[in-house]
């Protein structure tokens, strides 16, 4: 990894938060500090309950945390409005989900076309399904489609924007060996093409082996960070 | 078109059922709402255009016999623009091919030209040649009810004279616009009708020359009626005036404005039922699609949608849906106004009656249908943008259900479990269970509202046409005759019994308030004329002092043991006192009641009759009518059969056509409100269910649980609607009870049934669609998609 690359586009800083109040507190992130560089690929691991999906809700823009600092670029999250929230996630940010959440009245073309209507500089929707590689597929709707096809049109709907952030919230949970191991080779593809920072939640460790970094979180901490000397290629990983 | 409009076109397709069935229930609150105020619009300009154009008088004044020569005095009143001085009288007619009798109001034309206030259309034919004297104009009602053509020839019997009469005219007056027979309530334009004739042969027939015995007057702007009348009954007092009106209280002025205030009440009520079960229906179904889409609303978020756009999007999806229901309803507003014209053109006679939708009744019913449209997704669409994105993404948490009330009474033994998960389901969701419920209830309000007029219409010619009169001919006399007259009427062919009656013109003072009413004087436990309460009681007319109708006491501020002043307008023209005795709760009118010798002492006359009540024998109906008609004294010779008959024509046109509307409306109601209850729970318990069969139960068993639970609504809301419709009856009842009649509140056992009828068919179907669904629920499907 070069100088260049390490240049930060998001620092968490004693990220901390509380789900309910009282007795049923749940603290799902105790304080967690984290950098993500331009253009790297970053896993996310740790046991199921340990506060991946919060982290990166937070990070996304899709969850207030209660404490600490989380700054994109020169903009503070913490604490931010909600105007400036949807301006962050409609500007900057993709999402990738476990279970997709295409909308199921829309085809693979108009769920891309969702967000390329609201983006500033977009690619086509045609042109991210391309991408994925589904250009066969652009009219057909959700229900027509294989887990793995809706994964990759979720995928072409979060990069169609050109985001800074892509982040996927175990994009593979869903899918098998062969289906999952084509996604991560399109979300490898993204991330080297398009020099996206991508952060990929799994519990498969495996998957790890791809990253430029991983990091481990067990309760709602950061318990490590490893730095791979070389990204595997999705094709190696073992599932 | 944006893909979010795509979206919200498909789910308004998968959902078009339910769609359809709010904007039907949308289609009849505008549809209602334009065709009211439409027609109300239409009427009271029609009236305001005719009024001004043909000079319809401001203030009348009838008087038994002046000289001409008060013109003078009486356009120097203050304020009086125009003048017009005529001679009317009350005829009878006989008719070829017709064998009873018609009455008719001959009406003095100028001898030359035409009059100077309520001029006469003319539809066909011509003005009488002047002084001419036999040439004459009928009107327009009586003329298409008895096909009479210019050219054709009749006999009028006008104070014991034969005059034969030549048409040359079909025409109308402003003056007639409802054409009644004074007294009556509803037109016969077979047995009644007014003739205008040069006014040289009414003052030869009435031996009136140079006289005149009605006036009327129009008035410059800004002039106060009051005081014309006024002066214009100081004028005509000497000479036997009866005590000038204004406008007001014109017998068809009055008709046409009462007509137009329950239109407006029916403007008011009817749409606003529909709007708001409408808007219910919205909520429900909005916050039903906000909840399925939960996650497709995170999405969007996560997506970058704001919260803005996602609450617009959803406003659209319920404003679609709502236009499209205003769009029809605009249509249906259209029908129903002209269908409600043609028959309003019946009963109402304008030069031109014209029927037209205005862009402002559109725009209005438009604005309330977005609003009601609003206020219905506001809830929803507030919990939509609410939703934090994160959460919204986590699968809603299973709904919290606890032991409903009945099971807790320790009443749960009594209940399968099939009856058991009913009654939960109810009791978790009890807002909207009791909604639902309000809305079916409202439905079956509605049917009673609409059948309720009915009834009271019914109740109401029941009771003073079979109740309490209950004479075979009524004679009405052109002045107070001698009670001699009525033996001899004794004698006349198939006279059984003779009933007298004396009316007395007056005016009632009590203080500083007047009404100019007719005393109606009755033999005391007279068999053919007898006054019955509105809950058809019968009551005594007092020995002593005045019965008044509770309107008439309202109006002049009076109670029981009171005394008013009772200034005549006939005979000696003093004003003596009379204490009200009784108050009478009558369903029509502004009556004043008295025994027939209290009416003649008031008078200060001998005993004398004004009127005579018959009963015949009908074989020999033809021949009492020849020998009435040669009587000079008699001005009208009616039968209260002839005259039920045309009251049953006309309440049931008039009333089964609101009452045939009401209750489509309210069937389409409950069905819009069943059909949605319904496919909501199975939308919202299709997983449920199909577990259920997964586990075994059989689609009879599953059925059970979502139809008891729509069952159970229903039931509940029929009671509830009954109340209801109990309430909104009165409501109507006093908004659309005039000074001319009440409304009595009657309800019968027979509406409350086939209102719940209605009901509950109209939601046996919807329960049959739905079990259809059910049978074809796929089980493999439903338990793979995750909720
Ligand atoms: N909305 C919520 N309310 C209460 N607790 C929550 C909520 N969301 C997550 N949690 C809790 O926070 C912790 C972290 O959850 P999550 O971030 O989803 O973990 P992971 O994605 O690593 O499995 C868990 O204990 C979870 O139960
Ligand atoms: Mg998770």
């Amino acid at each position: 990894m070069s100088e260049t690359q390490r240049d930060t586009v998001l620092r968490a800083s004693g990220v901390t938060k509380v789900y309910g109040i009282g007795a049923v507190a749940v603290q799902a992130l105790r304080g967690v500090d984290l950098e993500l560089f331009r253009g790297e690929l970053l896993v996310i691991l740790g046991p199921s309950g340990s506060g991946k999906s919060t982290l990166l809700n937070v990070i996304g823009g899709l969850d207030a945390p209660t404490g600490g600092s989380l700054r994109y670029e020169d903009h503070e999250l913490v604490g931010a409005s909600d105007k400036l929230l949807t301006h962050y996630r409609r500007a900057h940010v993709g999402f990738v989900f476990q279970f997709y959440n295409l909308i199921p009245s829309l085809t693979a073309r108009e769920n891309v076309a969702l967000v390329t209507e609201i983006a500033t500089s977009p690619m086509s929707a045609e042109e991210a399904l391309e991408v994925v590689g589904l250009a066969d597929r652009m009219d057909h709707f959700p229900a027509q489609l294989s887990g793995g096809q809706q994964q990759r049109v979720a995928i072409a709907r979060a990069i169609a924007k050109r985001p800074q952030l892509l982040l996927c919230d175990e994009p593979t949970g869903a899918l098998d060996a062969t289906t999952g191991r084509l996604v991560l080779e399109v979300l490898d593809k993204v991330n080297r093409e398009l020099r996206t920072t991508t952060a990929l939640i799994t519990h498969n460790a495996a998957i790890g082996a791809m990253a430029d970094r991983v990091v481990t979180i067990a309760d709602g901490r950061i318990a490590r960070i490893d730095v791979n000397e070389r990204r595997a290629a999705p094709s190696e990983v073992s599932w | 078109m944006s893909t979010l409009w795509r979206k919200l076109l498909r789910d308004i397709l998968r959902m078009k059922g339910q769609c359809v069935a709010i904007a039907v229930l949308i289609a009849l609150a505008v549809g209602t709402f334009v065709g009211f105020a439409s027609t109300h619009r239409s009427l009271s300009s029609s009236r305001d255009a005719y009024y001004s154009e043909y000079r319809f008088g401001h203030v009348f004044a009838e008087v038994a016999r002046a000289p001409r020569t008060l013109a003078e005095g009486l356009r120097a009143i203050d304020g009086v623009e125009s003048l017009e001085l005529r001679l009317a009288s009350p005829g009878l007619l006989s008719l070829p091919a017709f064998d009873e009798p018609v009455s008719a109001r001959l009406v003095g034309l100028p001898a030359v030209g035409e009059p100077e206030l309520g001029l006469l259309h003319l539809r066909r034919g011509r003005w009488p040649e002047a002084r001419s004297e036999d040439e004459v104009v009928v009107s327009e009602a009586l003329a298409s009810a008895q096909h009479l053509e210019p050219g054709d020839t009749l006999r009028a019997l006008v104070n014991g004279r034969t005059l034969y009469l030549h048409i040359c005219g079909i025409g109308l007056s402003p003056e007639h616009v409802y054409e009644v027979r004074p007294g009556d309530m509803f037109p016969d334009n077979r047995r009644f009708g007014v003739l205008w004739l040069r006014s040289n042969v009414l003052e030869q027939a009435l031996g009136m020359r140079g006289t005149f015995n009605e006036a009327v007057l129009r008035l410059s702007r800004g002039v106060s009626e009051d005081e014309v009348i006024a002066a214009v009954d100081r004028a005509l007092r000497p000479y036997g005036g009866l005590g000038a009106y204004g406008h007001a209280r014109h017998v068809s002025a009055r008709f046409i404005s009462e007509e137009l205030k329950q239109l407006e009440a029916m403007a008011f009520f009817v749409p606003s039922i529909f709007m708001a079960v409408a808007a219910f229906l919205l909520n429900i179904i909005v916050g039903r699609v906000v909840a399925i889409q939960r996650e497709q609303i995170a999405t969007l978020k996560a997506l970058g949608y704001g919260n803005l756009r996602i609450g617009v999007h959803f406003v659209e999806l319920s404003t679609l849906i709502v236009l499209l229901g205003a769009a029809l309803g605009v249509l249906l507003g259209y029908a129903i106004g002209v269908s409600m014209t043609q028959m309003y053109a019946e009963y109402y006679r304008f030069a031109t009656f014209r029927y037209a939708i205005s862009g402002r009744e559109i725009a209005a019913s438009i604005a309330l249908t977005l609003l009601a449209s609003i206020a219905g997704t506001l809830g929803a669409v507030r919990r939509a943008v609410a939703l934090r994105p994160a959460e919204a993404m986590r699968p809603a948490s299973p709904a919290t259900f606890r032991r409903s009330l009945l099971e807790r009474l320790g009443l749960g033994r009594l209940l399968s479990t099939s009856g058991r998960m009913v009654l939960r389901n109810v009791s978790r969701r009890p807002l909207r269970a009791l909604s639902s419920c309000v809305g079916i209830a409202m439905a079956v309000a509605l049917l009673v509202t609409g059948l309720f007029f009915g009834d009271a219409m019914n109740v109401i010619i029941d009771n003073q046409f079979r109740r309490s009169q209950r004479q075979d001919v009524s004679v009405v006399f052109n002045r107070p005759v001698s009670m001699g007259v009525v033996h001899e009427l004794r004698h006349f062919p198939g006279v059984l019994f003779v009933e007298p009656q004396r009316a007395v013109a007056a005016t009632l003072r009590h203080g500083h308030r007047t009404y100019r009413a007719a005393i109606s004087g009755l033999v005391r436990e007279g068999r053919l004329q007898r006054v019955l309460s509105t809950s058809a009681q019968l009551l005594e007319v007092p020995e002593h002092g005045l019965m008044l109708s509770e309107t008439l006491a309202k109006n002049i501020g009076v109670k029981v043991g009171d005394t008013v002043e009772v200034e005549l307008l006939e005979g000696r023209r003093n004003a003596p006192s009379a204490v009200v005795t009784a108050i009478a709760d009558e369903p029509f009118g502004t009556s004043a009641y008295a025994s027939i010798d209290t009416a003649n002492a008031l008078a200060g006359t001998s005993p004398q009759v004004t009127s005579a009540l018959l009963q015949i024998d009908e074989r020999h109906r033809l021949e009492l009518y020849r020998r009435l008609a040669e009587l000079p004294t008699v001005a009208a010779v009616s039968s209260r059969k002839a005259m039920l008959a045309s009251f049953d024509a006309m309440t049931e046109e008039v009333l089964l056509f609101f009452a045939f509307i009401l209750s489509l409306a309210a069937g389409a109601m409950a069905m819009g409100v069943v059909y949605n209850a319904a496919r909501i729970s199975l939308s919202e318990r299709e997983r449920e269910l199909a577990t259920m069969r997964v586990i075994g139960l059989s689609r009879g068993e599953i059925s059970v649980v979502l139809l008891g639970e729509l069952f159970t609504l229903v039931l509940a809301a029929l009671p509830l609607g009954c109340a209801l419709g109990y309430g909104l009856a009165k409501a109507t009842a006093v908004a659309s009870s005039t000074e001319m009649y009440r409304v009595p509140l009657i309800v019968t056992p027979r509406t409350y049934v086939f209102a719940m009828a209605v009901v509950l068919f109209s939601s046996a179907l919807v329960a049959l669609t739905v079990r259809r669904r059910l049978d074809s629920l796929d089980l493999v499907s439903v338990l793979k998609t995750k909720e």
